[in-house]
């Protein structure tokens, strides 16, 4: 009973603020909204905490398709990886409800917006609560939806528009591969249901399909990429900075800690397939080490405070996959668990920056704001040194194991991402601290009239941040032996392929990298060592590429969208004005008012006239009546 | 063979009068031409024994209706009527041709599809008594409807002719000029209406 | 020997004047007139001549109604067109857009 609640009590809050919406005040909306989802969180927490005691069950509400053979069912699975997912997902939403209520009060549409992330909430706890993926696939559409309307939000706002159009087409491309996944799934095993499937699929092993592929490769491709898609891996990434058009709020909630993590999350689901498919492992592993040292290097020349997080969002999605490509389950779902909270703090904290220097995104345009924000200063302090892998922190936990674990992976595929997790650990600590240094010291160089508007969030926006700030510390050291010690059997009935327990150890060698990306940032925006200005002159190509974003867009726009405009530009001229519309409606048109103005001639006004047309049928039709057939 | 003659000749007399009516170009001499028609079929009604109506005939047709026509045709040209139009060639082809062909497909129907010897040999020999039982005692309701007829026909020629009012006026037809000259002020009252209340 | 089929066929002739007539004198409603006068002595004399021929009176019962009816038509379409002439000075029907739509 409590699955169910805790599932539709977002749905039911965000109904009832859209049916409430125009005959109250906002702030009715935004406490209805809040404590739905705060009811949520609670319930979630009861199920989450006694981790030791609660039994895989699957809760089937009423049958959806029935088919024969196999019927789909609308219902709720819990397992241990639904109870880690709903336990992010109501945490973090709840937060940012909390945060959103204050920090979009003085908006138009803040009633809109609570509805918006109280549904996006229900679709993202119905996407991890699916038994098959049928329902996932609900899920997944719908927290696309919401996200395409949330980046939409400022809708008056051509950017925000255009960037809310590319992230939904964008996953889009990703979807097709899903329900290709899914298509082929069901038509080997006969059923979408998880658990059926895992039961299935040792008799499947052997299956190879035409062209070379093995059948389990070709369905864990497809799902990996619907999987880049909605998680912006490098190919399908190019939605997820444009989304920053969208309130911070819901960069936080949907593009930093929940949604963006769904293809993690599937990718996790599926990993007794994923065991089976050396070949898109390999995939996975390469395409993660590429999104994360793409990211990465852009992160560290972008100028927009969102748009670096964004990037670094990226980042550690890649790292996420880089261990579910060496078959590190556990490790990818830990990371997961930690990023959402110290991402979300990150992004909560910057929309507190964002908020004092008076909607001012650009960090060159910011500096020496320490002393006038000291919460803020304090939670990006603990928030990028979470991200960085700074040891008491979660973010430390995670990461290390994934590079630990990255560094036994055997081949050249697995040394390259070794390498790559390394340099990007590097790259993760300069552009983190980059933004840090930039923002809060060094030289001030906003407007004066913005310097003196620098203000400190009110509590209600400082209250989330401090609570995601301190779930990023202490969370990593609470529940890293949960994730990933096997011994615990935190997992157990949950499918999720085991790997075995990771030793951390504070000596790492490891360590130094993002100690030295941290002095790198010191030596140049503090001490002010002209090396970014050298870089800028002398390697001008280089820093025109990363800043450009590896040219990504320009690509896309010559090789995809230019030849799709000129095909489309030819239907229309071609295809549609000349020989759809010349053959059908014009021409029908213009036949009939040609032969209407030839007939029309028929109607003199003379009565003789009718009289004669009258006698010329009367001649024709009297040897027909009689001599006919009509006798 | 006296038969024959007899009724070719009326035959003829009949159908060059008819072609008289329709292709003379004085209204006079059509009406007369009619007249003469009406002679030649009352006289075929003799041969038919029907010699009451062939009488009657002759004393309706040429003694009143006919007087009438050419009373309203002096009337008219009295009023100032001039003749003038001519009939163009193409119209009086094309007449002439759906005559025919009309004439010659009932011609061919009556000649192929009815057979003489279907009817009995002798023709029928009516007195003036059986005639006037079937109008006055079989069909008496069809003679009082034919009453009624009449009547309305007498009141309805009444009502058109003899109307006091100058027929221009009761006429219904559009005026266009009218309608164009009117301006916007004749036609368009502005009135502001209370809630409520409606137009008074 | 005299048939029916002769009769027939003349009132046919009589019958198709006629309609020549209606077709060809649209500029004189007089003419029209008589031309239907001369349909319905064709209708009279069909109705007499198969009176005589199938031995039945009431063929001359209906002639006789005929010319009642003939005479009433002939009334009123006088009387029309002497309407007809008071309003537009002609009894040619030959003008334009009366009928037209």
């Amino acid at each position: 009973m409590i699955l169910p609640l805790i599932v539709f009590t977002p749905l039911f809050m965000a109904i009832l603020a859209w049916i409430i919406l125009p005959h109250f005040k906002p702030i009715s909306t935004h406490i209805l909204t809040t404590l739905g989802v705060g009811f949520s969180m609670i319930l979630s927490i009861i199920l989450f905490v006694p981790f030791f005691h609660f039994v895989p069950q699957t809760i089937e509400l009423f049958p959806w398709i029935p088919l024969e053979g196999y019927t789909t069912y609308w219902s709720l699975k819990f397992d241990p990886l639904v109870g880690v997912m709903l336990f992010v997902v109501t945490t973090v939403s709840f937060l940012v409800h909390v945060y959103s209520t204050e920090y979009m009060s003085h908006d138009q549409g803040s009633s809109r917006f609570m509805m918006l992330i109280s549904l996006f909430t229900f679709f993202m706890l119905f996407l991890v609560t699916a038994a098959d993926f049928l329902q996932l696939f609900c899920g997944w559409e719908g927290v696309g939806l919401c996200s395409y309307l949330l980046i939409g939000f400022w809708f008056h706002k051509d950017s925000a528009i255009e960037a809310a159009k590319k992230a939904f087409i964008v996953n889009r491309i990703g979807d097709l591969g899903l329900i290709i996944g899914m298509a082929v799934i069901y038509y080997y095993f006969g059923t979408l249901e998880f658990t059926q499937i895992f039961d299935k699929l040792p008799t499947m092993i052997n299956i190879s399909l035409p062209l070379g592929f093995s059948l389990m490769d070709f369905i864990t491709l497809m799902l990996f990429i619907g999987a880049m898609g909605k998680s912006a891996q490098f190919g399908l990434h190019v939605w997820l900075p444009d989304a920053m058009e969208g309130p911070t709020p819901v960069s936080a909630l949907i593009h930093a800690a929940t949604m963006v993590t769904a293809g993690v999350f599937l990718m996790v689901r599926c990993s007794p397939l994923l065991e089976l498919a050396p070949v898109t492992k390999d995939i996975i592993l390469l395409i993660g080490s590429i999104t994360a040292f793409f990211a990465a290097t852009i992160a560290i020349t972008q100028n927009d405070i969102k748009r670096i997080i964004a990037y670094s969002t990226c980042s550690q999605l890649g790292y996420m996959f880089m261990a579910i490509g060496s078959g590190f389950y556990t490790g990818a779902m830990f990371h997961l668990f930690t990023h959402a909270f110290f991402k979300a703090t990150l992004f909560l904290g910057a929309g507190s920056v964002i908020h004092a220097f008076s909607h001012e995104q650009n960090i060159k345009k910011m500096g020496d704001a320490f002393r006038h924000i000291p919460y803020t200063y304090a939670m990006m302090w603990i928030g990028s040194l979470a991200l960085i892998g700074c040891p008491p922190f979660s973010g430390f936990f995670s990461k290390e194991s994934i590079i630990h674990i990255l560094s036994h992976t055997s081949g050249s595929i697995g040394t390259f991402a070794y390498l790559v997790s390394l340099f990007v650990a590097f790259l993760t600590a300069f552009y983190a601290f980059r933004l840090i240094f930039l923002v809060f010291h060094g030289k001030s160089n906003a407007d004066d009239k913005v310097v003196a508007h620098i203000h400190e969030s009110p509590s209600l926006m400082l209250f989330p941040v401090i609570m995601l700030s301190i779930l990023a510390i202490f969370i990593g050291v609470m529940t890293y032996r949960l994730f990933l010690n096997p011994d615990v059997r935190f997992w157990v009935g949950s499918h999720v392929v085991l790997s075995p327990g990771v030793h951390y150890s504070l000596f790492d060698p490891v360590l130094l990298l993002p100690i030295l990306g941290i002095v790198l940032a010191w030596l140049i925006y503090i001490k002010e060592f002209p090396i970014n200005v050298f870089c800028k002159t002398h390697l001008t190509l280089i820093y025109e590429f990363l800043f450009t974003k590896w040219r990504i867009d320009e690509l896309y726009t010559v090789l995809i969208i230019n030849p799709i405009f000129s095909l489309a530009n030819i239907l229309w001229k071609m295809g549609d004005e000349k020989i759809i519309e010349g053959i059908g409606p014009k021409f029908l048109t213009q036949t009939t008012n040609y032969l209407g103005n030839k007939i029309k001639s028929l109607q003199t006004g003379y009565i003789s006239d009718y009289i004669i047309v009258i006698f010329i049928f009367l001649v024709l039709l009297i040897p027909l009546i009689f001599f006919g057939s009509y006798k | 063979m006296i038969e024959q003659i007899v009724f070719y000749t009326l035959a003829t007399i009949t159908v060059l009068a008819s072609i008289c009516v329709i292709s003379l170009n004085n209204p006079i001499y059509n009406v007369l031409s009619l007249v003469v028609a009406f002679f030649g079929v009352a006289g075929l009604y003799f041969m038919l024994n029907a010699q009451f109506l062939g009488l009657s005939m002759i004393i309706i047709y040429v003694g009143a209706v006919s007087v009438f026509f050419l009373f309203v045709v002096m009337t008219l040209e009295s009023s100032g009527y001039k003749h003038e139009e001519k009939i163009s060639w193409k119209k009086k082809a094309l007449g002439i041709f759906l005559g025919t062909s009309f004439g010659a497909e009932i011609a061919s129907i009556i000649l192929l599809k009815i057979n003489a010897s279907d009817f009995p040999k002798e023709g029928g020999s009516f007195t003036l008594k059986d005639l006037a039982l079937s109008i006055f005692h079989d069909h008496v309701y069809l003679l009082e409807l034919m009453g009624i007829i009449l009547l309305v026909a007498m009141l309805g020629a009444i009502l058109i002719t003899a109307n006091k009012i100058p027929i221009q006026q009761t006429l219904k037809k559009q005026k266009a000029h009218q309608q164009n000259e009117r301006s916007r002020e004749d036609s368009v009252k502005i009135v502001k209406v209370e809630f409520g209340k409606g137009i008074k | 020997m005299i048939e029916i089929t002769h009769f027939l066929v003349l009132a046919i002739i009589l019958f198709s004047l006629g309609v020549v007539g209606v077709i060809i004198n649209t500029h004189n409603l007089i003419v029209m007139l008589l031309s239907i006068e001369l349909i319905l002595l064709a209708a009279n004399l069909l109705f007499v001549s198969f009176s005589f021929f199938t031995q039945n009176v009431e063929g001359q019962m209906f002639s006789m109604f005929l010319l009642a009816i003939s005479a009433a038509e002939a009334a009123i379409g006088l009387s029309i067109i002497l309407a007809y002439f008071k309003a537009k000075g002609t009894i040619s029907i030959n003008q334009k857009d009366q009928m037209k739509g």
